[in-house]
């Protein structure tokens, strides 16, 4: 942290997202200034959006290990293979929306994650709803439906699971999928319908299908030096506003911001089917292999990973009922 | 843009001075190394062509080869780095310049080279730092799973010759203005 | 000292950097260095560079600029300068000043399947200099012919100067360049009238030469052809968005390679030719593009772009005055500086203040005129005295013409460029039309 003249300390805060985009606006900046308001204006935390400081979006997290910044919020699936712990919330047909799986995402990590996490301080991690199926020219009703379908997918669990439905995952920037959709490059995405409004998604998709699928998840990450330097009433300061409180509020945020992107869809007319039971099993007995694979890896790193599947399984139910 | 730019006396002392010796070493060695990089950007040409044809014809575009095309094009870029610096072809404004004395010119281009010796250093170093975190990290591509720190350390010789050629054109400069 | 009084002394630092003609992308990676560290500490510039330069080196989207610098290179060696260059003069040789006009109508088609201002003037130079000289035209016209000619390398798609402002300012690089088409049909139009009034003003400047045969003219066209069927095939396919402009340029490059084999152009050497200019090329590119983001890093930690953008904001001036001040100090900054560093230097600042006003339609829209304006006064830029790129590419080629007189010939062709501006500030449908968005 920065101290000027009058002593006070300065946080740099930094991601990807756009300055525009629900997290910067109804996220991180209201965060900030709580954390301004709480400390009396001893604490000034600047965010600095759609990597202004430089770097790409894959680097965000070295680049707060390394002191380059003091808090970054990233999402951890940008690196694969450095958080494979993490990716156990991202496995197909898990359940729970967002205000569910934030806070177990962030009683998982107190957990279980402390040691994938331990070059850093994280305080809060969260995750968008689950993913559904938006497509341009044909419905996916059943397993079939998905045979050679090219369809963008956000993460490399994500990939997996598509590409054990039969389609063809391919990898684009979210920015890029729009005008991908259009001209056929990608048949199909798998997103929350949040992502839906400020991407445009719903001028270029016609067909909907609520799978709950996977989700995208997040974390905002401290440096641990930047933490460590702090006066303890600041540390607590800290604490306080994040944690699984901030979680179940970010949970509710991302939550509420699924509606508006439903809408504009029903709105268009656009059809929009659920999974029939007999149809998801076969769904979900199609991805198993994604889900021993991904046991089998992180049995290979020391872990129990039918146990930590169990653990996430009862998290999940935990916050369910909240 | 770039490709050319304005050229004083200090592009006749490297150009000069790469036909023999130790600048002999240098130059061919960076051309090497160019045309090594070259290759690598004629590879994605051909995967690409492939992977697009591919797309259209058969639905089978060939997997993951845009991160392909990231690390490549990143080693390719960092191979060319000392080839450049040998043509001196970095883009410089030399019009204020134009009429000063040689004298004052070298002594000006012998603290560029300086700095741009220790530019290349740090970025070398740093390399290779980014390489070695990104290897304990077990960082790897999205779709194929090729771990980062390949780009990284193959980027590396290309950084290397950078500040090999760096140094030997800063001792040149050194040597012309204490005459 | 306030940070952003620091700011603004760094970048008054990094040009007197650059004008002691220090590399440009040192100067940058310097004068950046010294301000992130001053501002956020050694250890947090240590850790950018950990992972910043080959992340800057190893982008998708930049991928495209050797992909296109490479198609230039076989379009080089495949001798299509002189091609091009022969049919337009079958067909409007014979008017005043008609190889100067076929020079600019050779120079736009160069220019659509190669990405540099540079290679186009220096390709069409080594053509059409020996031909105008041969047959009596002025120095003035024929550099100044040349110089302007070029500059519809990167006017008319595709375009390096839009690929790297797409970049920076996260546009679609297929929209860009389908805006620039029309601006680049006006400047072809706008250099080709201005020869027409030049030499009958002053007919002693262009000979009159004999026409050719229909058949002649007829069978001219044949080269065209493969030309514009890759323009078509490249610059289509990434609007139409049948691949990306990373797919487009491999496949650009793919294209003139076969081009260039078929008419048996192109032998090893060249090969190793073409990619060593490409390597020298982007390396000169891309080691800017890391000193930018190094100092584009420092730039917004100063804060210096939202408190400017906040300043313009309380100035009440109206936004089209703002647009045009800003064109206004780039046209300066272009008398000066090179291209390149222009736009990395100022568009991080000018850009979001520009696309924050209100022009009457959305922040995409603006984003992609205001990208063509600056195109365009990066072009202006590469022609003004006393530092014109163009002039002295065209000015190695012909060395007995004094380089007062180049910039003497280059005068018309500026004033060309103005009432360019002009129209496209006046109406921006010319640029947002195509990609529909007007
Ligand atoms: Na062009
Ligand atoms: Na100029």
């Amino acid at each position: 942290p920065n101290r000027s003249s009058s002593e006070q300390i300065i946080l740099r805060l930094h991601h990807f997202n756009s300055p525009k985009a629900i997290a910067h606006q109804q996220f991180l900046l209201p965060w900030a200034k709580e954390i301004e308001d709480k400390s009396e204006g001893r604490v000034k935390i600047e965010v600095f959006p759609a990597m202004q400081l430089g770097g790409r979006p894959a680097d965000l997290y070295s680049q707060v290990r390394d002191g380059v910044v003091d808090i970054v919020w990233t999402i951890p699936g940008y690196t694969p293979g450095r958080f494979p712990l993490t990716e156990a919330f991202e496995l197909p047909f898990l359940a729970g929306n967002a205000s569910t799986a934030s806070p177990a995402l962030t009683e998982y990590y107190q957990k279980w994650m402390k040691e994938e996490y331990e070059d850093t301080y994280p305080l809060v991690f969260h995750s968008t709803a689950p993913t559904h199926l938006h497509t341009v020219v044909k419905q996916i009703s059943k397993l079939e439906d998905f045979r050679g379908m090219k369809i963008r997918a956000p993460s490399q669990v994500s990939a997996e699971t598509l590409r054990a439905l039969g389609a063809v995952p391919v990898g684009m920037p979210i920015p890029a999928v729009y005008e991908g959709l259009a001209r056929g490059v990608v048949e199909g995405t798998a997103i929350p319908w949040t992502i839906m409004r400020p991407f445009r998604l719903h001028e270029v998709t016609e067909f909907h299908t609520e799978v709950a699928l996977s989700r995208v998840t997040f974390v905002l990450t401290m440096n641990k030096q930047s933490y460590g330097e702090l006066p303890p009433d600041i540390k607590a300061i800290i604490d306080n506003s994040t944690g699984i409180a901030l979680a179940k509020r970010l949970g509710q945020l991302w939550d509420d911001d699924e509606k508006p992107g439903r809408t504009i869809v029903v709105e268009r007319g656009h059809p929009i089917l659920t999974l029939t039971e007999r149809e998801r099993q076969k769904w979900q007995e199609a991805t198993q292999p994604v889900i021993d694979s991904w046991i089998s890896k992180v049995n290979a790193l020391g872990y129990d990973g039918q146990e930590l599947i169990e653990d996430v399984k009862k998290l999940l139910a935990k916050y369910d009922s909240n | 843009m770039a490709g050319s730019n304005t050229r004083g006396s200090f592009h006749d002392l490297i150009a000069r001075e790469r036909e023999f010796g130790l600048g002999f070493v240098c130059w061919n060695l960076a051309k090497a190394l160019a045309i090594a990089g070259g290759i690598l950007m004629i590879g994605i040409v051909v995967m690409t062509v492939i992977s697009v044809l591919g797309r259209y014809l058969y639905n089978a575009p060939i997997p993951g080869d845009y991160e392909i095309t990231e690390l490549a094009s990143g080693v390719a870029v960092f191979a060319f780095f000392p080839y450049c610096y040998m043509k001196n072809a970095n883009i410089v404004v030399e019009f204020f310049t134009g009429s000063m004395n040689l004298r004052w010119k070298r002594a000006l281009d012998t603290v560029h080279h300086f700095v741009f010796t220790i530019v290349a250093g740090l970025i070398s170093w740093r390399l290779y730092i980014g390489g070695m975190n990104k290897l304990e990290d077990g960082e790897t591509t999205l779709f194929l799973g090729i771990p980062i720190w390949i780009g990284y350390f193959s980027a590396l010789p290309g950084a290397i010759l950078l500040t090999a050629v760096c140094i030997w054109g800063f001792c040149l400069h050194l040597r012309a203005i204490s005459q | 000292m306030t940070e952003i009084e620091f700011g603004g002394l760094l970048f008054g630092i990094c040009l007197v950097l650059i004008t002691l003609r220090m590399p440009v992308a040192i100067a940058m990676f310097v004068v950046g260095s010294f301000g992130f560290i001053s501002l956020a500490g050694l250890q947090a510039f240590l850790g950018l560079l950990n992972t910043g330069p080959f992340g800057r080196v190893s982008g998708y989207t930049l991928s495209v600029l050797p992909l296109f610098l490479l198609m230039g290179q076989f379009a080089v060696r495949a001798g299509l300068g002189r091609s091009l260059f022969d049919s337009a003069r079958a067909w409007v040789g014979n008017y005043r000043g008609g190889l100067a006009i076929s020079t600019i109508f050779g120079c736009a088609a160069f220019g659509s399947i190669c990405g540099s201002s540079v290679a186009t003037a220096a390709t069409m130079g080594s053509v059409a200099i020996p031909e105008m000289r041969r047959f009596g035209y002025s120095d003035g016209l024929i550099t100044g012919t040349l110089a302007a000619g070029g500059t519809l390398g990167i006017l008319i798609p595709p375009s390096l100067i839009l690929v790297i402002y797409a970049v920076i300012t996260e546009q679609s690089i297929g929209k860009l360049f389908l805006a620039a088409l029309i601006p680049g049909i006006i400047a072809t139009l706008g250099y080709s009238l201005t020869v027409g009034i030049y030499v009958r003003l002053k007919p002693s400047a262009a000979p009159l030469i004999q026409g050719v045969p229909i058949q002649k003219k007829v069978r001219s066209l044949v080269p065209v052809i493969p030309v514009a069927a890759i323009f078509l095939l490249v610059i289509g396919g990434i609007y139409i968005g049948v691949f990306t402009p990373t797919e487009g340029a491999a496949i650009g490059a793919a294209a003139t390679f076969l081009l260039a084999c078929v008419l048996g152009r192109l032998n090893w050497s060249s090969f190793v030719t073409s990619v060593l200019e490409t390597a020298q090329a982007t390396a000169a590119i891309f080691l800017i593009l890391i000193g930018a983001e190094i100092y584009n890093g420092f730039l917004a930690l100063s804060g210096i772009p939202s408190e400017l953008a906040g300043l313009f904001e309380e100035s009440g001036l109206a936004p089209m005055s703002i647009l045009i001040g800003i064109l206004f100090l780039y046209l300066i900054l272009g008398c000066v500086m090179d291209s390149l560093a222009m736009i990395l230097l100022t568009v991080p600042v000018f850009f979001p203040l520009v696309t924050g006003l209100d022009f009457g339609f959305s922040e995409e829209a603006i984003a992609i005129w205001f990208g063509i304006l600056t195109l365009i006064v990066v072009e202006v830029g590469l022609i003004t005295p006393p530092l014109g790129l163009n002039v002295y590419v065209i000015n190695s080629l012909a060395k007995d013409i004094p380089l007062a007189s180049s910039f003497k010939g280059i005068l018309p062709f500026l004033l060309s460029d103005i009432v360019r501006i002009g129209i496209i500030l006046a109406l921006p449908a010319t640029c947002l039309w195509l990609p529909g968005l007007a």
